[in-house]
C-alpha cells in the first residue's frame, strides 16, 4: 500500500519506508553496549517522618540507538527514576539511598554536585511534561537556549545565539531568527515543547529523558512532537531516548523496549512486541485490557476489563507483591513475599510468583 | 433510532473581548459558531476536538450556565427539549426561573475530580445539594436514603457518606461526581473529559460504570473528550469539532474508521495505537497550530492547515452535508 | 499599553474629585471647626481678662455677633459649602483678603494702593466703581450684603480672584497664617530623608534577608530571623524611640546622642562637614524608630516569592540544563521573585510625605507628621485638604508607576 501523500502533509508509514520508523530497529539486540546502567536504584522520600519508597531497587540499562519506555501510573516511581538519573531529586525530602547509575565508567550517584553540572544538559538532557511552565517566563527563548550552550561548550554569547537560531530551526520553528527574541508566553504549547527539545538537544547529549513529553498536548500536536523526537533520534544512532509515559499507545508507537513499573518496582520488562503480544504480569495484562482498542474486526463494543481498586499511595504499599491488592489471580504468598524479577525468555523479565512458578 | 431528547439548532456562543481606552467590546471569540446536533434518548454522543475547538462551551451552553455568568456573552440558536409526551421547549428562550424545572434533567460531570467537589462539604452534603434545590419535598430521611442508594449505585460504600473529598482517590471522586449528577434523576448528563485526569487502570472502571448506569436509567450522554479511542468506545455517534464548528458527524464506526473530512482524517491518524504490530497505519501530520477562535480564518476554519484547501475555501463557511449513511461532513471537496 | 495609561489617567480624574469632595464635606460637617475654636479662644481670653472669676452666663455676650460674622467671612464659612468647595478648587471666585472692606452705599472709601471705591445701587444691583467715575463698573470688584445678626447687614465691596488647588494655590493655614505650600515645602527635606533612608534600608535589608531566609527555609536562622522581624514589626516606633532616647540621650543613660530636634541650634554657623555630621547624629535614633516596623512585610514577601519560584518547573529545567546553582537562583529565580517587590516601587513617590507623627513628636522634629496631625486637631482645613490632595495624587500616580514597572519587568504583562 502506497503511503498517502496529501499536499503539505508529510506521511510516514509504519514500515518505515518513507522516513524510517523505530520499528525497523526492532532487530536491535541487547548485546549493544549500554550507555547507562542503573543498578538497584533506591530513591526514598521522607514524608512526615516515614520513608516512602518511591523507587525501590530498580535496575535497567539504556543502549545506544534505542528508545526505552518506562510506563506506569501515578505513584509508580517512573518520574522519580528519571529525576534520580539526573540527580534532580529535591533533598529534602527525597534522597537516593542506594544503588548506582553507571555512565561512561562513572557512578552518577557518587559524583559531587559540581561534577553533575557537566553531566546535566551535556551528557544527559531532559524534557518535562508541562511545556507551559517548564520555560522561564521572563527570559527570552534565545537566551534560554544559548544559556545551556554557553554553560557546556564555552561559546561566547554571540555564537551561542547563532546556535540557538539553528536549534530552533532544527526543531521546526518557523522564522527562528525572529522567534529567538520572543518570550515563552508568545509560543503555543506544542511550540514550547519544541523549544524544550531544542534546549535539550543543544549540546548533543547521549541520552534524552522525556518525562511525559506529550501528555499536556493535543493529539495532532502530540503526533508532531513524537515525530520530531524520532526524527532527531534517527540522526544519532549513538544516542538514546528514555521515554517516561502512562500512555501505552505512545509506548507502542515510540519504543523498542518497555519497562512496566508499579509501586516503585519494575514489574515487567520486554521488547515492545513481546510486551504487547505476550504480557506476562497480571498488571501489564490488566492495563492492556483496560484501554479501549477500536477495531474494525470486533463488531460491537466489548465491555472494558477494568483493574479493580485504586492505585495505592506510595506511603501505603503492601509488603509482598505491590500489585497484590488489585490482582485477580494472586496466590496466598503474594501478600507477604515480594516476588523477584525473573527472566522468562531472553530480554523478557517478570516479577510475579504465578509466572515464576509456571516456569519451574 | 430512539426519540430525540435534545435538539441543538445553530447554537452560537460568542465571548466578548474588551479593549481600548474605555474597555468597550472590541472583538468576539466565536467559541461556538453554529453547531447543530441532536441527542436521542438513551444515546451517547461523543464530541471530540482539540483544545479551543469549543466542545466544552457546547456542553456548558446546554447546562446554560454561561448566560448567567456574563450577560455580555452572546448565546444564540435553539436548544429544544423533547419531553416524553411529545411537547417541546426551547431552553435557551427560557427565563432563569422557568429553567429551574429543566436544569435537573440535564446534569454535568467535570474533568477534574479534585477541584469540582467542594472540599469543605461531606460526600453526603455534596450529593444532597442538588436534591435540596430540585426536590424540596423530600424529607431528611428520604434524602439520606437516596444518598446511600446513589453511593451504592456508583460503587461506593454508603458508609462513605460522612467522609470528605480529600479522603478519596481520583477515581472515587469521579464516582462521587457521578452520584451528584444522578441525584436529580437526569435524562442527559454532559460529561466534560470525565476520565482524562484519571489513572489508566482506573479509567476503565469509570467508563464501565457510566455504561452500566446508562443501561439502568436510560440516560443520554454528551461525552466530551479528546481521547478518541475512549470516545469511540462509549459513543454511538461522534461529532468532530474544529474552531467552533462541527466538521464531521456520524456513527462512531463511520467517523472512527472511515473519516472523510481532512481534519477528522488527520486527527484520527494522529491517534497513537496501543499495538506495535500494526503496520498498515498511515500518519498524517498536520503542520502548525490551531488558530485562535479570536482570529478565525475566513470561510472554512481548517483551510490554513488543510492539505486539500482551495481558493474557494476562503469564501464561505462550508455547511454540513448529509450523506446517505446518516453521516454528515462540512467539506464540499470530499465525498 | 499607552491606551491603558490614558485610561488610567482619565479614571484618575473622577477618583480625585470624589475623594476630595468626600473629605471636604465630611471634615466641614464635623463640629468644632476653626470658628468654634476661635470663639473658645476668645472666650477664654475674655474670661482671663475678668480675672478668671467671670460668670459663665456672660460667655455668649463676650463675642459680639459682628465679630463672629467677621470671622465667618474671614474663613469663607458665610458661603454655602458647595460654593466653598468650588472656591477651594479655584473655579469659583473668592474675595481677596487684601481687598475686602465694609462700605456704605454711595460713600467713597479708601481701598489701598491709592484706590478709592464707591458702591452705587441701581435696580437692586450693586456696582463698585472708582470714586472718580461713579457708576462705571470696576474690573474684578463686587459688592454684597453680609448678614451680621438677625436684621443687621453690612454692605461690603471686595475684589475677587480665582485661587484654588487647580490654579496651584493651596490656601493659607488658619493656624500659621502662612501659605500651606510654604509650610509643606519647609518640612519636605525631613520627610525626604526619612523616606529615602527608610526605603533604601527597608528594601536592602528585606531583600537580602528574604533571599537568605528563602534559601535556608526551615533552618534555625530562618526561624529566629522571622521571630526578630515580627517582634520589630510589633514594636511601636515611638515607644522604641522613647526607650532609645533614655538609653542614648539622657544623663541616666549614655548621653551620646542629641535629645531633640532635627539639627543643632547652631546649625547655621557650622562648616559643611560638621553640618552633615550634625544631621547624621540627629538622625540616628529617629531613623531607627521610623524604620523598625518596615522590614517584616517586605522580608516575608521576598522570602515567599523566592520559595514559590524555586518550586517552579522552570527551575527544575534550569538545573536539568546543567546551569550552576548560583545562576539558577540569582538569574532564574530572582528575576521572577523580584516582580512582586518591584511592582511596589510605585509607592516610592509617597516619600515626599513620609512621616510619623508620634516619632516626630518623641524626637521633637517639625516634620510632615506633626504638621498634618496638628492640622487635623486644630481644624486647619487648608492643610488637611492639601494633604488629602497630595495623598490622592500620590496613590493614583504611584499605582500607575507600579503598573508601568510591572510591565517593564514582566514580559507577560501587557496592559490593555
Amino acid at each position: 500500500m502506497r503511503p498517502l501523500i496529501l499536499g503539505r502533509i508529510h506521511v510516514c508509514d509504519r514500515e518505515g519506508k518513507e522516513k524510517g520508523s523505530p520499528h525497523e530497529l526492532h532487530k536491535f539486540t541487547v548485546t549493544n553496549q549500554a550507555l547507562i546502567e542503573v543498578k538497584d536504584l533506591k530513591t526514598h522520600f521522607n514524608i512526615e517522618g516515614t520513608w516512602a519508597r518511591a523507587v525501590d531497587g530498580v535496575s535497567f540499562s539504556v543502549h545506544a540507538g534505542e528508545v526505552l519506555g518506562i510506563v506506569g501510573e501515578s505513584g509508580s516511581g517512573k518520574s522519580v527514576t528519571a529525576l534520580s538519573l539526573m540527580r534532580l531529586i529535591p533533598d529534602p525530602p527525597g534522597r537516593i539511598v542506594g544503588g548506582s547509575v553507571m555512565y561512561k565508567g562513572r557512578d552518577l550517584t557518587k559524583l559531587s554536585y559540581e561534577e553533575m553540572y557537566d553531566i546535566r544538559g551535556k551528557e544527559i538532557a531532559m524534557i518535562f511534561q508541562e511545556p507551559m511552565t517548564s520555560l522561564n517566563p521572563v527570559l527570552r527563548i534565545g537566551n534560554q537556549i544559548a544559556e545551556v550552550i554557553m554553560a557546556h561548550e564555552g561559546l561566547d554569547e554571540k555564537s551561542a545565539m547563532k546556535r540557538s537560531v539553528e536549534m530552533l530551526s532544527l526543531v521546526g520553528i518557523p522564522d527562528p531568527e525572529k522567534r529567538v527574541r520572543d518570550y515563552p508566553h508568545q509560543f503555543s504549547g506544542g511550540m514550547r515543547q519544541r523549544v524544550m527539545i531544542a534546549i535539550a538537544l543543544a549540546c548533543n547529549p547521549s541520552i534524552l529523558i522525556a518525562d511525559e513529553p506529550t501528555t499536556a498536548l493535543d493529539v495532532t500536536i502530540q503526533a508532531q512532537i513524537l515525530e520530531l523526537m524520532l526524527e532527531l533520534q534517527r540522526k544519532r544512532k549513538d544516542a538514546a531516548i528514555l521515554l517516561i509515559t502512562h500512555d501505552l499507545a505512545v509506548v507502542a508507537e515510540m519504543c523498542h523496549r518497555v519497562i512496566v513499573m508499579y509501586g516503585g518496582k519494575i514489574q515487567e520488562t520486554a521488547d515492545v512486541r513481546t510486551l504487547f503480544a505476550n504480557p506476562a504480569h497480571p498488571y501489564t495484562r490488566g492495563l492492556l485490557n483496560s484501554i479501549p482498542r477500536p477495531s474494525k474486526e470486533r463488531k460491537g463494543r466489548e465491555r472494558l476489563q477494568a483493574i479493580p481498586g485504586n492505585v495505592p499511595s506510595i506511603m501505603n504499599l503492601p509488603t509482598g507483591c505491590k500489585f497484590c491488592t488489585r490482582c485477580e489471580v494472586k496466590l496466598e504468598k503474594c501478600d507477604t513475599v515480594e516476588p523477584d524479577l525473573v527472566e522468562i525468555a531472553p530480554g523478557h523479565s517478570v516479577r510475579c510468583h504465578l509466572v515464576s512458578e509456571a516456569q519451574q | 433510532m430512539s426519540a430525540p431528547l435534545l435538539e441543538i439548532k445553530n447554537l452560537k456562543v460568542h465571548f466578548p473581548v474588551y479593549g481600548g481606552v474605555f474597555q468597550r467590546k472590541v472583538a468576539e471569540v466565536k467559541a461556538v459558531d453554529g453547531v447543530s446536533l441532536t441527542i436521542h434518548r438513551g444515546e451517547t454522543v461523543g464530541l471530540v476536538g482539540e483544545s479551543g475547538c469549543g466542545k466544552t462551551t457546547v456542553g456548558r451552553a446546554l447546562v446554560n450556565v454561561l448566560k448567567h455568568v456574563n450577560s455580555d456573552v452572546y448565546v444564540d440558536g435553539e436548544v429544544i427539549y423533547h419531553a416524553t409526551d411529545g411537547t417541546t421547549t426551547d431552553l435557551l428562550a427560557l427565563k432563569n426561573r422557568d429553567l429551574q424545572a429543566f436544569r435537573r434533567k440535564i446534569q454535568m460531570i467535570f474533568q477534574d475530580p479534585y477541584s469540582s467537589l467542594n472540599s469543605r462539604l461531606s460526600v453526603k452534603q455534596i450529593i444532597a445539594e442538588p436534591l435540596e434545590i430540585h426536590r424540596p419535598d423530600l424529607s431528611k430521611s428520604e434524602v439520606d436514603d437516596r444518598v446511600r442508594w446513589l453511593l451504592e449505585k456508583v460503587g461506593l460504600q454508603p458508609e462513605y457518606a460522612l467522609r470528605f473529598p480529600h479522603e478519596f482517590s481520583g477515581g472515587q471522586r469521579q464516582r462521587i461526581g457521578i452520584a451528584r449528577a444522578l441525584a436529580t434523576n437526569p435524562e442527559l448528563i454532559v460529561c466534560d473529559e470525565p476520565v482524562s485526569a484519571l489513572d489508566v487502570s482506573v479509567q476503565a472502571q469509570v467508563i464501565n460504570l457510566m455504561e452500566d448506569l446508562q443501561k439502568e436509567f436510560g440516560l443520554s450522554y454528551l461525552f466530551i473528550a479528546h481521547d478518541l479511542s475512549v470516545v469511540y468506545h462509549i459513543s454511538q455517534r461522534i461529532a468532530v469539532m474544529y474552531l467552533g464548528n462541527i466538521v464531521e458527524m456520524g456513527s462512531a464506526d463511520s467517523v472512527y474508521f472511515a473519516p472523510t473530512h481532512p481534519y477528522s482524517k488527520a486527527l484520527l491518524s494522529a491517534v497513537p495505537e496501543p499495538d506495535p504490530l500494526r503496520t498498515d497505519k498511515q500518519r498524517i501530520i498536520l503542520e502548525g497550530d490551531i488558530p485562535t477562535p479570536l482570529n478565525k480564518p475566513s470561510g472554512c476554519g481548517f483551510r490554513t492547515r488543510c492539505p486539500i484547501a482551495q481558493d474557494a475555501c476562503a469564501k464561505d463557511v462550508p455547511v454540513l452535508q448529509h450523506k446517505a449513511n446518516g453521516s454528515a461532513v462540512a467539506c464540499p471537496f470530499v465525498t | 499599553m499607552l491606551q491603558y495609561f490614558v485610561r488610567r489617567l482619565l479614571l484618575a480624574i473622577p477618583t480625585f474629585f470624589v475623594c476630595t469632595v468626600i473629605v471636604f464635606f465630611i471634615v466641614q460637617l464635623a463640629p468644632g471647626g476653626p470658628l468654634e475654636q476661635q470663639v473658645q479662644a476668645l472666650k477664654a481670653a475674655a474670661a482671663n481678662e475678668r480675672g478668671g472669676g467671670g460668670g459663665t452666663g456672660m460667655g455668649d455676650q463676650a463675642i459680639p455677633p459682628t465679630a463672629l460674622a467677621e470671622l465667618e467671612r474671614y474663613y469663607g464659612f458665610d458661603k454655602p459649602i458647595w460654593k466653598q468647595y468650588l472656591m477651594w478648587l479655584g473655579v469659583s471666585p473668592r474675595p481677596m483678603e487684601s481687598a475686602d472692606l465694609p462700605v456704605e452705599l454711595n460713600k467713597p472709601r479708601q481701598a489701598g494702593n491709592g484706590l478709592t471705591v464707591v458702591v452705587t445701587e441701581r435696580n437692586g444691583t450693586y456696582t463698585v466703581s472708582d470714586a472718580t467715575s461713579p457708576g462705571v463698573p470696576l474690573e474684578g470688584w463686587q459688592a454684597e450684603y453680609q448678614r451680621l445678626s438677625a436684621g443687621t447687614y453690612q454692605l461690603r465691596a471686595f475684589k475677587t480672584e480665582y485661587a484654588g488647588i487647580l490654579t496651584g494655590f493651596f490656601g493659607k493655614s488658619h493656624r500659621y497664617q502662612e501659605p500651606v505650600w510654604d509650610l509643606m515645602i519647609s518640612r519636605m527635606p525631613i520627610s525626604l530623608q526619612f523616606g529615602l533612608i527608610g526605603i533604601v534600608l527597608g528594601y536592602a535589608v528585606s531583600i537580602f534577608l528574604g533571599v537568605t531566609k528563602g534559601l535556608n527555609h526551615g533552618s534555625r536562622f530562618d526561624v529566629i530571623s522571622s521571630g526578630v522581624v515580627f517582634i520589630m514589626y510589633s514594636i511601636p516606633g515611638w515607644a522604641l524611640g522613647s526607650v532609645l532616647l533614655v538609653i542614648f540621650s539622657t544623663d541616666a543613660g549614655l548621653n551620646i546622642l542629641p535629645l531633640r530636634g532635627f539639627e543643632s541650634t547652631d546649625y547655621q554657623d557650622l562648616e559643611l562637614g560638621s553640618k552633615i555630621a550634625d544631621r547624621l547624629i540627629h538622625f540616628v535614633l529617629p531613623t531607627i524608630a521610623y524604620t523598625i516596623g518596615s522590614f517584616a512585610t517586605l522580608t516575608m514577601l521576598m522570602k515567599n516569592s523566592l520559595l514559590d519560584n524555586l518550586g517552579q518547573d522552570y527551575i527544575r529545567t534550569a538545573f536539568a540544563k546543567g546551569i550552576r546553582e548560583s545562576r539558577v537562583i540569582w538569574l532564574h529565580a530572582m528575576r521572577n521573585s523580584i516582580i512582586p517587590i518591584a511592582s511596589r516601587l510605585g509607592s516610592l513617590i509617597s516619600i515626599f510625605l513620609a512621616s510619623s507623627y508620634l516619632v516626630e513628636f518623641v524626637f521633637g522634629i517639625e516634620g510632615m507628621g506633626r504638621l498634618s496631625f496638628m492640622a487635623v486637631l486644630t481644624r486647619d482645613y487648608p492643610i488637611v485638604f492639601a494633604f488629602t490632595v497630595f495623598n490622592v495624587v500620590f496613590v493614583l500616580v504611584g499605582a500607575m508607576i507600579s503598573d508601568f514597572i510591572l510591565a517593564m519587568v514582566d514580559p507577560r504583562i501587557k496592559f490593555k
